[in-house]
Formats: C-alpha cells, structure tokens, sequence
C-alpha cells in the first residue's frame, strides 16, 4: 500500500516556491558565468578607452550583444551538464557492454567525423585566411578556396581516427605517452619538410591551426564524457588511460598531420609562389587556372585583388583588348554576375580605381561617373537584417547540437536497445543547449567580436600612425585655395590647411588623393599613434601590443566553455585534488603567452617551424617526465583552449596586426596558444607532484616502494 | 536486524601512489574481493611562495584510494595486522585504517565474503580501541570548510569522497535541476573524546540545520589508526608534533589523554536523531538511481551515490566492468526489511545488478528536519 502511495507523491511545489527555486539556482549560474567573462569584457573596454583613448562606437548594440553572451553561455553549460553529457556517459558505459569492438570503433568514427562538420570551426580559418593572395602562396590559396571541402573532410578523418585510437586505449588501457612521442615526431618531421618547401611553408599554420580548432565546445563534453564512459569497463583503464581524457589530445594532433597530408598530395599541381604578373602570365596560365574553380572567378579574383598592370597580363599585354572586354562586361548582366557577384559590387570597384581612362572606358563619360559616385554614396552602409541574423545562429546552433545528439540516442535505442534514464531532463538538456549556443554566438558576433576588431583594429596606435576612418569628415565643396605650404627644418615643405571643426581651428596636412575632382569634396581622415615612443614600429609600443596579447588571452580562456567542462571533469574525476580554477589559471596563462609569442611572429615574421618545433621538442622532455594522469590532463586542455571566445579575438587582434605590418597570413597565433598551456599545464603538475612526492617521501620506508612515477596524480 | 549475520568490514584509506601495492599485498595475504573507491585527503599547507597559488584555502590534497573489504569476524585481527606491519601504520601520515562491525543482509554470489587470510609473522599491533567514526554529506564545493574544521581541531584528516544525492530533489519533477545532485563525503575517523566538540563545529559551521545543506552522523568503530598527520609542516625538532602525538597515545593506552583540548563550544544542545541504520547497497554501474528509488519508495528519506571499482583477480584478468555503485540511505531499523523485500522483488540481487545489501548502525545524525505543524 504504502509502496503506492509513495509513488505517487510528487511534492506539491506552489508556483511562488518554485519561481524561488528556479531564481536562486538561475542567479547562481548566471553569476559564475558573468564573473568568467568580466574580466575580458572590463579589460577590453578599459583597454581601448583609457589607454588607447578611443571611445567606443556602438555601444548600444555591444551591450546588448555582451549581456546576450552571458545568457548564452549559462544556458549552454546547464544544457552541457543536464543533457550532454550525461547522455555521453551513458552511452560510453552501456556500448563496450553490449557491442563489440569494431561496433564500437565503427561509432567512434563517426562521431568524430560528424563532429568535425557539425562545428563551423573550418569558417573561422577561413577568415584567417582571407587575406592570403593567390600568387603569394597558391597552396594555401587553393586549401581554403576550391579544396575548402577536401580540408573539412582530412581534418574529419583526422579526428575520426583519433576518436577511435582514444576509444582503443581506454578499451585495453594503453598509456598515452607512446602516441604523443610517435605523433609529434611525425609531425615535427613532416613541418621540416613543408618548411623547406615554398610551397608547404605557407599552410604550416593552417594545418597546425586546424588541429587547434576541431574540437569545440560540443564535442569537446560529449567525447569526454565518452570517454570517461568506456575507461569504466576495464579495471586498467582507471589508473593507466587517464579515466576518460586524451581523445582530444589525439584529435589536436592526428588533422595536422592530415591537412599536411593533403598538402603535399596537391602541392605538383599548384604553381610556385609567383609575382603577381607573373602568375597571371600566359605561360603559367594552365597552373593558375587550376586554383579557380572557372575562368571567370579567375578573371574576378584577379580585378579585385591584383593591379593594373597584372590585368593586362591576362589580355597578353594588350591594352585594346582589355578596354574591350570592360566595355562588354558593363553591358553583360550575366557576365558581371559570374565576375563580380552583383551589378553593386561591380560599380563600387569601379569607383575605386584610380585610373580614369580606365573609368572612362567603361562608363563612357564623366558625367556617368560623377552619377555613379553620388548613387553609392549613401548607400556603402550595410543593411543589419536581424532575422537572417538570429536564423543564421540559430541554423549553426542546431547543426552543431542535433545530428550529433541524435546519432547518440539512436543507438541507445537501436544498438542497446535501452531507455533514456532521465529522458526529460536530457531532453531539456539538450534544448539549453541549443538555445545556449544560439544565443551565446549572436552575442559573441554582436557584442565580443566588435569590441575585439574594434579593440585589434586600433591596437596598433601604439606602434604605428593609423588612420581613423570612423572619424573621418567630408568637407563639401572644398577650394584648393586653402591650401598652404609649411616649411619643415630640413627644408622639405608640406602641404597643409585649416579646418573649423567643433568650434575649433587645427592645421591638417593636405593630401591630393583624398580630394575628389569630380564631388569637389576633401575627405579628411584623422590619424591617431604612435601612442608609446617617438618614431613608427617602437620597441615599447610593440611590447604594449604584446602585453595586450597576453591579457587578452588570459581573460578570453577564463570564459571558455569547454575549458570549463574540462575543468569540471577534472575536478570530478580527480575527486578535487585537481582543481578547476588550478587548471583554467594555468591554461589561461598559457595561452596569454601563446599569444603573445604568436603575435610576435607575425609582426617580426619569425618563421611558425621554429616556434613549434622547439616548444613541441621540450615538451617530449616534460612528458617524458610527467605522471600520465598529468599528461592526459595537459595535453587536452591544449585542445580546448581555442573555443568560441578566443578564437574572434585572437583572429581580430591577428587580423588587425597583420594588415599594418603586411604580413601574407593571419595563421599560427591559434596554433601557439594551443601548445603554450600544454607546457604551463605539465610544468604546474609538475610542481604539484614534486611536493607530494616530497611529502610522501618523507614518509615513504625501504620496505614500500612506490608503483611507479604515478605518485599523487 | 539481528536475523542477519554480523561480518566485518575494514577500511583503508592510503596514497594513491600506494594503492596497487596495497592491491597486490591484499590479494597475496588471500583476500579474493575487495572495493576501491577514489578519494582525497587534505592537509594544512604551510608552503610559501608559487605554492601558495597552487593550493586553495592553504590546504593541501593528495589522492587516495579507499579500500573497503567485507570479512568473516575470524580473520578481522589477520587482515589489520597484515596491512599494519606491511604499510607500516604506526608512523603518522601513513594512511588510516579501522574496522567495524556490519550486518550482511543479503548478496549476490559474485561478492565473496573473504575468509581464509594468511596470519601475520608480526602480531604487536596497536589499534586504538575508542574511535568513532563520521561521514558529512554536504553540497559538492562545501567540503573543505568541513574538513578544515577537522584539520584545526587537530582530529585527524578528512577523507573526501564525490558522491550523487538523490531526495526531496526526485520529487519536485523538471523542477529538480535546481538542486545540484552532486555532494562531497567528507569520512574521518577519531577519538570519541573529541568527537562532541568536533561534531558541534560541524553543525554551527556548516549549517546543517538549515534545509538542503546536507547531513552527518556518527557510526561506532571496533578498532583503528587514525592518520595524524594533519600538516606538511617541515620538522624542525627531532620529532614532529604529530610523532610525538602518536607516541604520547601509545604509551597512555589511548587517546583520553587528550580530552581537555577541545573542551570548548558547548552551550547549545542539539536536536540528534538516535536509533537508526546506514543501509548501503552496492550495484552494477547504472542501477544506483535505480535501486535508490525503490529504496525510496519504501521507506528510505533520501540516499547517495558514490562510484567505487570492483577489484578481484578475475574481473582484472577478464574485461569484465568492474564499477559499481555504492549507494548509501540512513534509514530507521523498522523499514530495512521492507526495503529488502522490495531491492528483492526488482531483482537487484540478480546476475544483472549484483547487489549487496548491508547496514551498520548510526549513533547520531543530524539534518534538518521540518517543524511539524
């Protein structure tokens, strides 16, 4: 009777409790989560306005999109706790029990295949490397544009085969210190090689880049947890595979060597880095064509990225030719669509050029172009289309969330034949996390990444004279008169004129080219920098930027999401004698300097095969040296570093450095912020355990003799 | 409960770095089954410098490993001089280890209970007769402030476990995930002199008189060592406090000696629960929730969860999964037989679920309890 009744009860909780409950627990997460991404926030901010001096602009929408991050995020680690990994648990306890092995690798592979193209990480190398030109380094060029899908696909395999050695290490409790001396040696070898290669050189930081950012925040849990799973079923696999961790070191490593891989099978089919007429030459035609996916996109590449003078290369030198062929595509709708995209895109770079023959020669008269300069002007301001936008997010959040989750249930349905345990809760696990994610990314995309291409785009101020376009002023109907000559002590002059402007009169230098004949208007541009000593490209002002790197990556780490997973698993499988907040600070000050000496490659353009060999090399040493429990540990949380919130940043801070220094590619920052932590991660552990062993040692007689190295791991 | 036979269980707690000796030692000694669950010990850290950064609340954590083996009554005295001489017990800091007396209510086939243990060569053992135990259940991230109470009584150290609890949050639907399931098990074992004093900080400390904070109580132990070594001071006399400590104990024939330290923070009385039962069953992995619902159904308040690892030398030979559940409910002596009845109805003695269902006895327990009305 009573077994019933009892049954039955379910606690009556009146509305008002429970909208307490539900209160107290949602300020407690929403608490940690802001306190984990204040410090990014507060930094970036205090950075660009007080030392840098620049307010803010849009701050509205900023605010908006930051408290959207914050909100995203709580959700997105509740759904991560309720519903994905436990789900991953589950399956990774029940599947060694009721499948056999291949069954079990034939899963694992998918799940890492699936992974790989449910988070659009490949999205985030791809604006890396949008500034790579075609003839600088055809390689690299043609793995992020035409073969943009035979990359996702090696990187795919890649963390397919590591998710399946991972799974066969916890299955026979092999050590992960074997994988990681073979894998580096392969890959520090298989660099030398790209390094000394034109060719190769170029996508070393995309390959090792790749390896960086595969693992995101939902397969980073859901393979933990996995993991952590399936090292159950043996008795070994508790004390020698590190309980559950390693996938992702595995799945840091195996798509370098895949996208190297690639690499080298296509590098007999792209030219060598070339000047840019001379690629675009009639005898290395065949070779450059093959980048393209048409003639067109050739044609259209070239317009928009190369000179003049290299058009010409493509008409055989003939100037007549090429007018022709201008004055046909103006005419051809279809044309202009194949070359340009849109009849928009096609007038304003028409209005870019300098050249006025050329002008003339497609527009017919002056007066067009006059027409046509006043047509554009208002209307360079893109359109914010708000539902495209949360759809967009939305779209990602579910392709990155629901086929995986999915896949997972059906075979607890199909392959184990089992229930859900605790399916509502799953379930709304799951849809946290969902709407975590799509929340989380429009905030980052409205809120985190403009403050950091706001912040990286006017960092360098403080090395480097920058024009401020966001200030900019047109004077209308502006008379050369004004204009004055100043004389300087060397005796050279320069031109400048007075401006009345906000009730003030400041002496600008002139500039002809920004003088518009045909609108008769000036365009005035402020310039701002070198904030820190006197001349352009100071020591002191390039190690602000530095110093700013490392705060950054600090700060960004401490928000990531996956690195909190980590860290909670870490906790949680160490029962606390590895605590959460001892592993992000670590981490965090890892990848600061990962950044710092990332960025400093690019400004300095050290070459990337020396700054991973040689860290990769000491860590053979400290692995060698360090408890496997530690090594699982570190190792992976270099794979998780470079989540959602750092990789914006770090791309804006790269992006915005890199243009005022001139450097060909953003890559290889990522891919220093990944092995830094390994090496902060190894060397804290080490720490830690020599004073346990010192401790135990102490205590330790002849008679007792330790099990092995694994002292208090 | 007296329908059941008593059985002995022995508790080991050593560094991790020890612990496949120990399991290696165990199983020569002839001990055929035995339970192993992770833990962490904390210490007072006294370091200075970059360590400070390291340690949280200036404690200090060393992974341990638990080892729970369930004997006949015979060989009680066999295993604890064995381990005691081989792991050399007697200097602090060593680990802890202690017996108690517990009721086998019934068992799957698979878990042994172990007899036939090769004696000792060495049989000067000193065990400590007046001990008691005490676990705290407490929300996971409120351990420490429990042991550190613990460790500055100078009691002895804290045994922290991870554990799931399950309760008045399984009855609130969806609404549940508002209340974290997951709970730290801070164990200590020490002299009963002290244990008042020790308890009472507990509570005032801890709060666990207010609701959803969590519980303690307090269970007899037959015999023991408790590990003394509560800090990683360097000596800088001859012998450490805590040498000197232990040998003041041995010479005195116990620890009564010490009473007068912790005579302090009296005043208010407690409200106690007395007369109940720490009724534990330990399942295959999966079955926790499982068992502890229809626990729960009949009678048992509320119960927790830890994963302990099954050890015995066919499950290391074969890959057999060797995780169980240990779940454990303080429940009144009246409701275990209706508890039983319905563990069995489920099948959870079965092949499947290899239960094993045993109880010892609660002195006291303290939680909070709603007024009644």
């Amino acid at each position: 009777m009573t077994r019933k009744q009892n049954l039955a009860t379910k606690y009556k909780v009146g509305g008002k409790e429970a909208f307490k409950l539900i209160v107290r627990h949602t300020r407690k997460r929403l608490t940690e989560q802001l306190k984990a991404i204040s410090m990014i926030i507060i930094y970036l901010i205090f950075f660009q306005t007080l030392v840098l001096g620049i307010p803010i602009s849009d701050s509205a929408m900023i605010t908006i999109g930051l408290i959207m991050v914050v909100t995203g995020l709580t959700f997105f680690m509740e759904g991560l706790l309720l519903g994905l990994m436990p789900l991953g648990e589950v399956i990774g306890i029940r599947l060694p029990l009721k499948a056999n092995v291949i069954t079990i690798l034939v899963i694992a592979f998918i799940l890492g295949l699936g992974a790989t193209f449910a988070e659009p990480a490949i999205g985030v190398l791809r604006v890396a490397g949008q500034s790579v030109k075609a003839w600088s380094s055809p390689l690299l060029f043609l793995l992020v544009n035409k073969y943009a899908n035979y990359l996702v696909y090696s990187v795919g395999t890649g963390v397919g085969l590591a998710v399946v050695l991972g799974m066969l290490r916890f299955l026979y409790g092999w050590s992960l210190k074997p994988f990681i001396y073979i894998l580096v040696s392969v890959l520090v070898l298989l660099s030398l090689f790209a390094y000394l290669n034109p060719n190769l050189n170029y996508i070393l930081g995309l390959a090792w880049d790749c390896g960086a950012v595969t693992t995101g925040p939902v397969t980073v849990p859901l393979i933990l947890a996995l993991g952590i799973g399936i090292s159950h079923v043996s008795s070994k696999g508790g004390s020698n595979s590190g309980g559950g961790f390693g996938v992702v070191t595995l799945a840091s490593l195996l798509p370098v060597i895949a996208v190297l891989l690639i690499g080298i099978l296509n590098m007999g089919k792209v030219p060598e880095p070339l000047k840019q007429q001379e690629f675009f030459s009639s005898d290395n035609r065949d070779k450059a064509a093959f980048l393209f996916d048409n003639e067109s996109q050739m044609f259209g590449y070239a317009f928009k990225n190369a000179d003049s003078e290299t058009w010409l290369k493509l008409f055989g030198d003939d100037q007549e030719r090429m007018f022709a062929y201008f004055k046909k595509l103006a005419a051809d709708e279809t044309m202009i669509k194949d070359i340009f995209g849109s009849r928009f895109e096609f007038e304003s770079w028409i209005l870019q050029q300098n050249d006025i023959a050329l002008k003339l020669s497609i527009l017919g008269s002056e007066e067009k172009i006059s027409e046509l300069a006043e047509k554009l002007g208002g209307s360079s301001v893109a359109r914010f289309d708000t539902i495209s936008y949360i759809k967009r997010n939305f779209l990602n959040a579910s392709q990155a969330i629901v086929p995986l989750s999915m896949f997972l249930i059906l075979i607890l349905f199909v392959i184990l034949r089992e229930r859900l345990p605790k399916a509502d809760e799953i379930f709304l696990g799951l849809f946290f996390a969902l709407i975590g994610m799509a929340i989380f990314s429009i905030g980052i995309e409205l809120g985190l990444s403009k403050v950091g291409d706001q912040v990286g785009g006017n960092l360098p101020v403080s090395f480097k004279a920058i024009e401020m376009p966001k200030e900019q002023i047109t004077i209308s109907d502006f008379d050369e008169d004004v204009v004055n000559t100043a004389i300087s002590t060397d005796g050279s002059s320069q031109d400048f004129f007075y401006i009345y402007h906000k009730n003030r009169y400041n002496a600008v230098p002139y500039n002809p080219a920004h003088y518009d004949n045909e609108l008769k208007s000036y365009k005035y541009i402020p310039t701002r920098g070198p904030l820190f000593g006197s001349k352009e490209r100071s020591l002191i002002g390039l190690l602000v930027v530095l110093l700013f790197a490392f705060l950054m990556g600090y700060g960004a780490t401490l928000a990531e999401p996956a690195l909190n997973a980590l860290g909670m698993t870490v906790e949680d499988i160490t029962v606390g004698t590895f605590k959460k907040n001892l592993l992000i600070q670590s981490v965090a000050i890892g990848v600061g300097v990962g950044i710092s000496v990332g960025l400093a490659k690019i400004i300095w353009d050290l070459p990337l095969f020396w700054m991973l060999a040689i860290p990769y090399s000491l860590l053979l040493i400290i692995t060698r040296i360090s408890s496997e429990e530690f090594v699982n540990i570190g190792w992976d949380s270099a794979g998780v570093t470079t989540g959602p919130i750092t990789v914006p940043l770090v791309l804006a801070l790269g992006l915005g450095t890199g243009s005022q220094v001139g450097v060909v590619e953003g890559f290889g920052i990522l891919s220093m912020a990944s092995v830094c932590p390994i090496i902060s991660v190894l060397v804290i552990g080490l720490i830690v355990n020599y004073k346990r062993k010192a401790a135990l040692q102490e205590l330790i007689e002849e008679q007792v003799e330790p099990a092995d190295e694994e002292i208090g791991s | 409960m007296s329908d059941y036979p008593s059985i002995k269980k022995i508790t080991v707690v050593v560094n991790k770095a020890l612990s496949q000796n120990m399991i290696d030692f165990l199983y020569d000694i002839g001990i055929e089954h035995l339970f192993v669950e992770v833990g962490r010990t904390s210490v007072i850290e006294t370091s200075k410098g970059l360590a400070r950064l390291v340690s949280n609340m200036n404690l200090g954590y060393d992974p341990v490993e638990i080892f729970t083996v369930f004997l006949d009554a015979s060989c009680e005295e066999n295993v604890l001089n064995n381990i005691y001489h081989k792991f050399d017990f007697k200097s602090p800091g060593r680990g802890t280890i202690f017996s108690n007396d517990v009721i086998l209510i019934k068992h799957h086939n698979s878990c042994a209970i172990n007899q036939n243990i090769i004696p000792s060569s060495k049989s000067n053992a000193y065990f400590f007769k007046e001990l008691k135990g005490v676990t705290c259940i407490v929300q996971r991230g409120e351990g420490d402030k429990i042991a550190k109470i613990s460790l500055n009584a100078g009691a002895s150290v804290p045994v922290t476990t991870h554990g799931t609890g399950s309760g008045v949050r399984d009855k609130l639907g969806l609404l549940r995930i508002t209340i974290p399931p997951e709970k730290e098990l801070i164990n200590l074992i020490m002299s009963k002199y002290d244990i008042d004093s020790v308890m009472e900080l507990f509570i005032s400390e801890g709060k666990l008189e207010e609701p959803g904070r969590g519980i303690a109580y307090i269970y007899p132990v037959e015999k023991g060592v408790v590990n003394a070594k509560i800090s990683r001071k360097k000596t800088e006399q001859a012998a450490s406090m805590e040498q000197v400590v232990s040998a003041i104990d041995s010479i005195k024939g116990g620890m009564e000696w010490r009473k007068s330290r912790l005579e302090q923070n009296r005043g208010k009385t407690r409200n106690f629960l007395t007369n109940l039962v720490e009724l534990t069953v330990i399942c295959n992995e999966g079955f926790g929730t499982f068992l502890t619902t229809t626990a729960m159904e009949n009678g048992a308040p509320g119960a927790t969860i830890c994963k302990v690892k099954c050890r015995s030398k066919k499950i290391d030979n074969e890959m057999i999964p060797g995780i169980r559940e240990m779940c454990k409910m303080i429940v009144s002596p009246q409701s275990i037989s209706a508890i039983t009845d319905a563990l069995d109805h489920v099948d959870a003695f079965g092949d499947e679920i290899l239960g094993f269902l045993y109880a010892q006895p609660v002195e006291r327990a303290i939680t909070y309890r709603a007024k009644p009305k």
